[in-house]
């Protein structure tokens, strides 16, 4: 198993406030890597310094062998196989669940064979009964999932997920996990950004925490939660945050 | 196999043919006139719903394409003695190129501040058609040159040949729209409308679709520019490069409304109507513009999506699926 993504010493400042500092980490092709830490610890500016949002200040980043130069757009970025989602799910609200799908599959692929990815995508993110339901309308729960799906359309190789469980309940947080481990399955190396802690033991084979831009710790997920320095920085207690 | 013709496609028909058959009903030529404005509007406002309304990129610039087909017309056949339909080339290669300035000094910009950007654009091309005077005639404007009716020189003696051309540049702008529409880009263009960011993020790229789309519109814009002139006769720089007539392509396509296939038709034909209607009541005192104006308020504030969502399905069919995914969940 290689590395799929190498960042080397990757910093960015927003006027006086380092936001990342010097940070350095790597994901292995078909992990699930956790990446937490406290609010404003930096880990949503990494997501958008290697999906191409923002340039960083220092640093290099890696991806399948090849360094990513700073100038690449967000949307080659996409192309190589870098794919990621938002806090809040970003639907088209004026197309159909299935028009989402299908818009990004036609990217790579030719009409007939967009339409078959389309419903694949569907039967595996169990959106295939709302395929022509306006997307404005789904729920948080299913737009989230919307997302994704259409990020699998892109053929990605990396998902970064920033804070898919946010705003969900137990029940639906179980069914986006299944859906995790489902697209995980198919071969695809997964980012996971979370602040749900059960989740991240649930699904990650490795954490890494950040706190306030820097590297803290990283190991397994329920070693690397119970670490005193982790529990001061993300939570400022005691408590055992894999919730045991 | 579907034996049966649909009752929309029977209705869009049966409204075709009563449209074919109209002159044959009608005496005197002011009826066919507005007919024709009718008609040459809505295909202007078509051209504008695919960049404005499939794509979400209000432009305040149309009439400028509007009078490179204008100009290339007029200028071509009463210079060259060439027919307009050979100046057709002329009009969309420099509507092309100047969608693509346009759209290179404007796309960075987004909302209103493209709009507002626009707004420069146009008013800019109509003070370059006004200051090149050896070759527009400047303010002063163009006649068509006629020397009796001829087909090929667009010049007729009522407005009947002018109402089935305006027919047949509709239809032309309606099915390049769906096309359009049908086509990748037009996939990617309505999903840049829903969420630039995550169209980018998925791989769209937001320029080159947004400036491809704007240049389809102008192209197409132009094409109806040059039929448009040749039916009113005369051409200036104050009506028709001006940021009125802009906005009126504009208005009727949000009107009848945007995103919709059919709906700049609709409003070609409400707001020129009511334009009419009015300016016969009010006269001159400014009232139809009054009316027009509260036409366009009270369509944004109480249908925002035109006037051709009052034919569409309710939104039974998403609650229906939604409903139906909750029964299998659970």
């Amino acid at each position: 198993m290689g590395t799929l993504l190498d960042v080397n010493d990757l910093s960015i400042s927003f006027g006086g406030i380092k936001a990342v500092q010097n940070l350095n980490f790597h994901i292995d092709t078909g992990e699930v890597l956790a990446l937490i830490g406290p609010n404003g610890s930096g880990k949503s500016t990494t997501v958008n310094m290697i999906a191409g949002i923002y340039i960083p200040d220092k640093g290099i980043i890696k991806y399948d062998g090849h360094v990513i130069p700073n100038k690449m757009d967000i949307a080659n970025r996409a192309k190589l196989g870098i794919a990621r989602t938002f806090q809040t799910p970003r639907p088209f609200a004026n197309l159909t669940v299935y028009d989402n799908i299908y818009t990004i599959a036609l990217l790579h692929n030719k009409y007939t064979e967009a339409k078959e990815i389309t419903n694949d995508i569907l039967k595996l993110t169990k959106l295939d009964n709302l395929r022509n339901t306006n997307s404005g309308k789904l729920s948080i729960e299913k737009r989230k999932w919307l997302d994704l799906a259409r990020t699998m359309a892109t053929r990605p190789k990396l998902i970064m997920m920033d804070e898919v469980m946010a705003g969900l309940n137990p029940a639906e947080m179980e069914a986006s996990l299944d859906l995790i481990r489902a697209i995980n399955k198919e071969g695809i190396t997964v980012l996971f950004i979370e602040h749900v802690m059960k989740a991240v033991v649930s699904v990650c084979t490795r954490a890494i925490v950040l706190n306030q831009g820097k590297l803290l710790c990283e190991g397994e997920p329920r070693e690397v939660l119970n670490n005193p320095d982790v529990v001061a920085a993300y939570l400022g207690g005691e408590t055992d945050v894999a919730g045991n | 196999m579907k034996k049966y013709l649909s009752l929309k496609s029977m209705i869009k028909i049966g409204l075709l043919v009563v449209a074919l058959i109209f002159p044959l009903f009608v005496s005197g030529n002011y009826v066919i006139s507005i007919l024709v404005n009718c008609l040459f509007f809505a295909a202007m406002a078509e051209c504008w719903n695919i960049i404005g309304g499939y794509g979400g990129q209000v432009s305040w610039c149309h009439a400028s394409f509007v009078a490179i087909g204008a100009y290339s017309n007029f200028i071509l056949s009463n210079d060259f003695g060439i027919t307009p339909f050979l100046s057709l080339p002329l009009g969309i290669g420099i509507s092309f190129m100047l969608a693509a300035v346009i759209g290179h000094a404007t796309f960075r910009l987004h909302g209103p501040y493209f709009s507002v950007a626009t707004i420069a654009c146009g008013e800019a091309v109509r003070v370059l058609i006004q200051y090149f005077d050896k070759i527009t005639k400047g303010a002063a404007g163009i006649y068509v040159s006629y020397k009796g009716a001829d087909f090929w020189a667009l010049t007729f003696e009522n407005d009947i040949p002018f109402y089935y051309l305006g027919i047949i540049v509709l239809l032309l702008t309606v099915l390049v729209t769906y096309l359009f529409t049908k086509s990748k880009t037009g996939y990617y263009l309505s999903a840049i409308k829903g969420d630039e960011t995550a169209a980018e993020s998925l791989g769209i790229e937001v320029f080159k679709v947004k400036l491809t789309a704007f240049q389809l519109s102008a192209m197409l814009s132009s094409v109806v520019g040059c039929f448009y002139a040749s039916f009113l006769t005369y051409i200036a720089p104050t009506s028709t490069a001006s940021f009125d007539l802009s906005m009126k392509i504009g208005v009727v396509a949000i009107v009848g409304g945007v995103a919709s296939l059919w709906g700049p038709v609709v409003g070609g034909f409400i707001v020129i109507l009511l334009i009419e209607a009015t300016s016969v009541f009010f006269g001159a005192a400014g009232g139809s513009q009054m009316i027009y104006g509260l036409l366009l308020i009270v369509v944004i504030i109480f249908k925002p999506e035109g006037i051709i969502a009052l034919f569409r399905k309710n939104n039974a069919e998403d609650s229906k699926n939604m409903e139906l995914d909750k029964k299998e969940e659970a």
